[in-house]
């Protein structure tokens, strides 16, 4: 289909109402959904309060993924979670893979939907990761035309993940908290805070990840992210493979101490175990969250 | 477009073509020019190499057997040896297999197409999203019409047919 086909044929939403972030649902402790959990996921369902999904994996429906989406949403809340909307290209965003994503939203209506503070793809290279913005007025304006584009065709409350910097530009206009800021000041977005990637970005270019926090607007700090990181070759890295670290649970009740944290998702891709081995975390984010939230 | 954001623009087309290169950095002129950490930068460059591998090692398995499914009077031999785990048992008969295709009288011009393909080619585009199109490709090539002609089914033929390029490309053990 021609890129302007797709796009004429999104349905335009209002834009310009402030979405009041704080009175989002809480939805408490769940997990980013797998395929290796299809049935394990009914099995804990006690254990599970909602899903985080993948909102790539349901771009094209088949009938198999078509029934787990449903099967998934009939009996959990679920969360889409966008890999590669690209929010920061400065080319703008990809039609189709924003209807797809738009479908998504109108098919599963969602109290929430999320994706990253990078971009993915420029002049037609998919860079197949998420890549840092340099932080800078340009970077600015093109998240926000982006993020307008979004909201155009969606009234789902949109928020943002920090991620890692596996490098970083030497000429910058923001301090890291300020970038962040500066995103939520100009537009109508909430923080999906990955705790680990503030644990690892602050590891390894020294910032204090607490100083960081308190500079973050606390009512648009909805959903966390968190799992273990590794060490190794004198850095660290978001590996997604490991249980969560000391130092990670700590900078987690931090943050549910200061925001107004609606959900938190452990977020595991490699080495996944069987989900009884995730459930002493599970069971650790929700006591934080009863605690402190 | 605001000549700021046109400069970003560029940096980031840089940048992209960069972190997918195949080869050796052959840019660090421009890297330097971005004024980004050259170490920080090839060492984030190699981890994509690696990350893609680890996918491809996942993923062509499942395509071998789909289209193991779609072509048994070429892969019933094939099938019963239960070795799609093996990415060089693989591309051994991806190798096999296009060779095949070009001697058959099929009508799937594009599955033709393919085959003919400069195998040496050392360019490789690739998504993070790509390995789960994948696995939705390869239920679809399960039940596939060999009349079927849609590009998703291209694509996903195209690099089994080519995972010799691609293990090549991205360094895979």
């Amino acid at each position: 289909m021609a890129a302007e086909a797709v796009a004429a044929e999104v349905v335009e939403v209002a834009v310009g109402a402030k979405t009041n972030f704080a009175n989002l649902p809480k939805l408490g402790v769940g997990i980013g959904y797998r395929s290796e959990y299809r049935s394990h996921v009914f099995m804990h369902r006690p254990h599970i309060d909602f899903l985080e999904l993948v909102a790539d994996h349901f771009f094209s429906p088949n009938p198999e993924t078509s029934a787990d989406l449903a099967r998934l949403n009939r009996n959990f809340p679920t969360t889409p979670h966008g890999l590669a909307l690209s929010l920061g290209s400065a080319e703008g965003l990809d039609p189709i893979y924003t209807n797809h994503y738009v479908k998504l939203l109108q098919q599963t209506q969602p109290p929430w939907c999320s994706d990253h503070i990078a971009f993915t793809r420029a002049n037609g290279i998919d860079i197949g990761h998420l890549t840092p913005l340099p932080k800078t007025k340009a970077s600015l304006k093109a998240i926000r035309a982006n993020i307008t584009t979004f909201q155009q065709q969606t009234d789902v409350p949109l928020i943002l993940e920090n991620i890692t910097e596996p490098f970083r530009y030497t000429e910058e206009q923001f301090s890291d908290a300020d970038f962040l800021c500066e995103i939520c000041e100009q537009n109508d977005v909430g923080i999906l805070l990955d705790v680990t990637n503030l644990f690892i970005n602050a590891e390894n270019y020294r910032f204090d990840p607490v100083t960081f926090l308190q500079r973050l607007p606390r009512e648009r700090i909805v959903q966390l992210h968190f799992v273990g990181a590794r060490f190794e070759d004198g850095k660290w890295h978001d590996s997604h493979g490991s249980p969560t670290q000391e130092p990670i649970w700590q900078l987690l009740t931090e943050v549910v101490k200061y925001g107004s944290v609606k959900g938190i998702v452990l977020e595991r891709d490699l080495n996944i175990p069987d989900l009884s081995e995730l459930l002493p975390e599970l069971a650790r984010a929700r006591h934080i969250l009863q605690e402190f939230g | 477009m605001d000549e700021d954001l046109l400069a970003l623009k560029q940096q980031q087309a840089q940048l992209a073509r960069i972190l997918t290169a195949s080869t050796d950095c052959r840019d660090e002129h421009d890297i330097a020019v971005q004024e980004i950490d050259l170490r920080e930068l090839r060492e984030h460059r190699d981890t994509l190499i690696r990350k893609r591998a680890h996918q491809t090692a996942q993923m062509l398995p499942h395509v071998a057997r789909a289209l193991s499914k779609q072509f048994p009077q070429y892969y019933h031999a094939f099938a019963q040896r239960h070795h799609f785990n093996s990415i060089d048992a693989i591309v051994q008969d991806a190798i096999g297999f296009s060779r095949w295709i070009e001697t058959q009288s099929l009508s799937i011009p594009w599955l033709q197409a393919c085959t003919k393909l400069d195998r040496s080619r050392c360019q490789w585009q690739t998504s993070s999203s790509w390995y789960f199109k994948l696995l939705t490709l390869s239920y679809d090539l399960a039940n596939w019409k060999t009349n079927s002609e849609t590009p998703n089914k291209k694509t996903a033929v195209w690099i089994f047919l080519h995972s010799g390029s691609i293990q090549r490309v991205w360094r895979l053990p």
